[in-house]
């Protein structure tokens, strides 16, 4: 009998030696938020987010304005757990956070318009979530993206009234220190894919701005007729120019590797292609259908892309399929190979905003989703160490 | 399929096991203790203990309360067969009973969004969701005989290892849709997943019962009423948010720590002196 005992408690120790003790996981390490909000008529639409110091979050959103054509902006700052520390929503006439947040120093940076005058307004917001008072600058009109470069920021802007993309380069105080405007063509055909971009009636373009490893300053937006890549060193003309069709063909994301390679997404009249490792030219003249890149089907058309050059030095692509998942690609950046795919979300529609990678090793997924199917609103899908490398080994 | 084997097993192998009638003394020692082989058979209620609770929800505008779960416990019937294995000596009965379990749990959500211009024009929706458990367990229990007669009486306590074979949830949602217009309720078609990545393999607990037994012959009935309650946390910490399906409809399982109460009728054949002269009582 006492034998029969000594071997039940053995077996016991052993068997409960395998999980019991190893289930304490940090409930940082992964999680799912879905910020809600119980009234009908507020719809929240996910701009980007950033960890903070505190490793909580920083998510900028906007919310749907009924009095005016402009997006409120709306500040989150969660905990590490997801869980809101504090919010806080600008008040008119600051509307329209553009793509998202730059860290310089030890504060986090948006742009936003003034929606009287139309001016972009650089917002600075501490590590609580606590917005300084916007700094209006100069005169760059309707902003449409912004970007961190070393410790200072670039921001693409329209200037309606000379009909040009105009690239700028800032100090985090809001100085203007060079500024240079290119034609995007004349006519209303031309502004029209801008001025429903700006207004949410339409298609959101997929603007994007900042530096090549090569020193290179490049923006993606209209030039001369074309969503275009354009290439500058705040010359009179661009240096190089990789041209879109239109505003229905061009690169949805870009990020340098150098020597002229780039990762791309690209989309051409709803068809999306994605190319890791896609050589364009900084000093020339090329079409953007020229990069080919694989067709990826199962992307919506029109959906955002984001890619992120992984300390693993991998690509991760963020976006969403047309069954409504956040999907999410690692690709090698010398042999083109897709090296691991996730989807997050399932139920309710989930379409990508933004994601970024945690001091934890894990990634943070920013998320639009529609709660019953109707109700527009902000998700966060945090996940661990374990499943970025699922992703890009 | 495996439970139906090991009965045939018990019945074929009975006799062979049981020893020969030898004409032994009473006052032998020998007399005084027992083996018993059989099988048992019964029903639970199962709840579960949150110790740490967690949301898919988080509210912008209103208080986590107004989400949070609630538990049904002890509400859904489950089912529990197994064999038992018992060696009596003293007044004292040690038992192996090793057996595959059903728990039955099930809490519910509730989520309401209003018109701020048009407060009547609201949607309300329930989520029930109710999981299912298929453990295999080994209890390990020491019960003492409060009367030593054919029908005796006993108390016991125990502990329990069980390993997670699966797990499924049902979820169901319900509502009222008023801003489309009607009062009247929905329901949609349940709809049931896999949900054993939620949970870690192991269970560990502590059994407490009273019960008693009767020896009509070679033979003993017994009948156990007890409570089960869990030592650890049950729920996977890492796997918490990895079910697609549930998380992204704000479904996040609380850290859980499984309980039930139970009945349980066993039938056991005695291994010494099967015969007409030395029962089962002796």
């Amino acid at each position: 009998m006492n034998n029969m005992k000594l071997l039940f408690i053995a077996l016991v120790l052993v068997l409960s030696g395998c999980d019991i003790t190893k289930n304490d996981v940090e409930p940082t390490a992964s999680f799912t938020k879905i910020y809600d909000d119980n009234r009908f008529e507020q719809e929240y639409y996910a701009v980007d987010i950033i960890e903070t110091a505190d490793k909580g979050f920083l998510i900028l959103s906007e919310l749907k304005n009924d009095q005016s054509l402009f997006t409120s902006v709306h500040i989150l700052k969660t905990d590490a757990l997801g869980n809101i520390v504090s919010q806080i929503e600008l008040d008119a006439p600051f509307a329209n956070a553009v793509n998202g947040w730059s860290k310089v120093g030890d504060l986090y940076y948006f742009v936003c318009m003034n929606a009287n005058n139309l001016i972009s307004n650089l917002v600075a917001v501490d590590e609580t979530g606590t917005p300084a008072d916007p700094i209006a600058l100069g005169n760059t009109t309707y902003p449409l993206v912004m970007q961190q470069v070393d410790n200072g920021l670039v921001l693409l802007s329209f200037d309606n009234l000379n009909a040009e993309s105009v690239i700028t380069e800032l100090s985090v105080d809001g100085q203007i220190i060079r500024q240079v405007g290119y034609s995007i063509g004349t006519g209303v055909d031309v502004e029209k894919p801008i001025i429903d971009h700006l207004t949410r009636n339409g298609d959101k373009l997929p603007f994007a701005v900042g530096k090549t490893t090569d020193g290179i300053y490049y923006f993606n937006g209209f030039y001369n007729f074309t969503f275009s890549l354009v290439f500058t060193n705040f010359g009179t003309d661009p240096t190089g120019v990789s041209q879109g069709q239109l505003s229905q063909g061009g690169i949805s994301a870009v990020s340098s590797l150098g020597n002229d390679v780039f990762g791309i997404a690209r989309f051409n009249f709803g068809s999306n292609f994605i190319n890791p490792t896609a050589i364009i030219s900084t000093s020339s003249i090329t079409s953007s259908i020229d990069l080919g890149g694989n067709t990826f089907p199962e992307i919506e058309s029109g959906a955002r892309v984001s890619l992120i050059n992984t300390p693993q030095g991998r690509w991760l692509y963020g976006t969403n399929t047309q069954g409504k998942q956040v999907s999410l690609y690692g690709f090698d950046q010398t042999t083109n190979s897709i090296l691991g795919t996730e989807y997050l979300g399932s139920g309710n529609p989930y379409t990508f905003a933004s994601f970024t990678l945690t001091s934890d090793g894990g990634i943070a997924i920013l998320a639009n989703t529609a709660l019953e199917g109707r109700f527009p609103r902000i998700a966060l899908f945090k996940r661990d160490a374990n499943f970025l490398r699922r992703l890009v080994p | 399929m495996r439970y139906v084997i090991s009965l045939v097993f018990i019945f074929t192998l009975n006799p062979l096991l049981a020893q020969p009638n030898r004409s032994l003394p009473r006052e032998n020692p020998f007399l005084q203790s027992q083996w018993y082989l059989g099988f048992f058979g019964g029903g639970n209620l199962a709840g579960t203990n949150a110790t740490a609770s967690y949301n898919g929800y988080e509210p912008l505008n209103y208080g986590l309360s107004e989400i949070e779960k609630e538990y049904n416990n002890f509400s859904k019937l489950g089912g529990h067969a197994g064999l038992v294995f018992m060696y009596y000596s003293k007044g004292f009965t040690y038992g192996l009973k090793p057996g595959f379990q059903i728990y039955n749990t099930e809490y519910s959500t509730h989520a309401q969004w209003v018109d701020s211009s048009n407060p009547t024009n609201t949607l309300d929706i329930n989520y029930k969701y109710s999981t299912k458990f298929n453990y295999l367990e080994f209890p390990l229990t020491v019960q003492y005989d409060l009367m030593k007669n054919k029908f005796r009486p006993y108390v016991g306590l125990g502990a329990y290892y069980a390993i997670l074979l699966s797990a499924t949830r049902k979820i169901e949602r319900s509502g009222t849709d008023g801003a489309s217009g009607s009062s009247g309720g929905f329901t949609n078609p349940p709809n049931t997943i896999g949900v054993k990545d939620l949970y870690i393999t192991s269970s560990l607990g502590l059994i407490g019962f009273i019960g008693a037994s009767y020896d009509p012959g070679n033979i003993r009935i017994t009948i156990d009423i007890g409570y089960k309650y869990g030592l650890n946390n049950i729920t996977s910490t890492e796997n918490r948010y990895q079910n697609n399906q549930l998380s992204a409809i704000g479904d996040a399982t609380d850290d859980l720590k499984l309980q039930n109460i139970y009945f349980t009728m066993a039938f056991v054949f005695p291994l010494k002196f099967i015969s007409n002269q030395f029962n089962s009582v002796n």
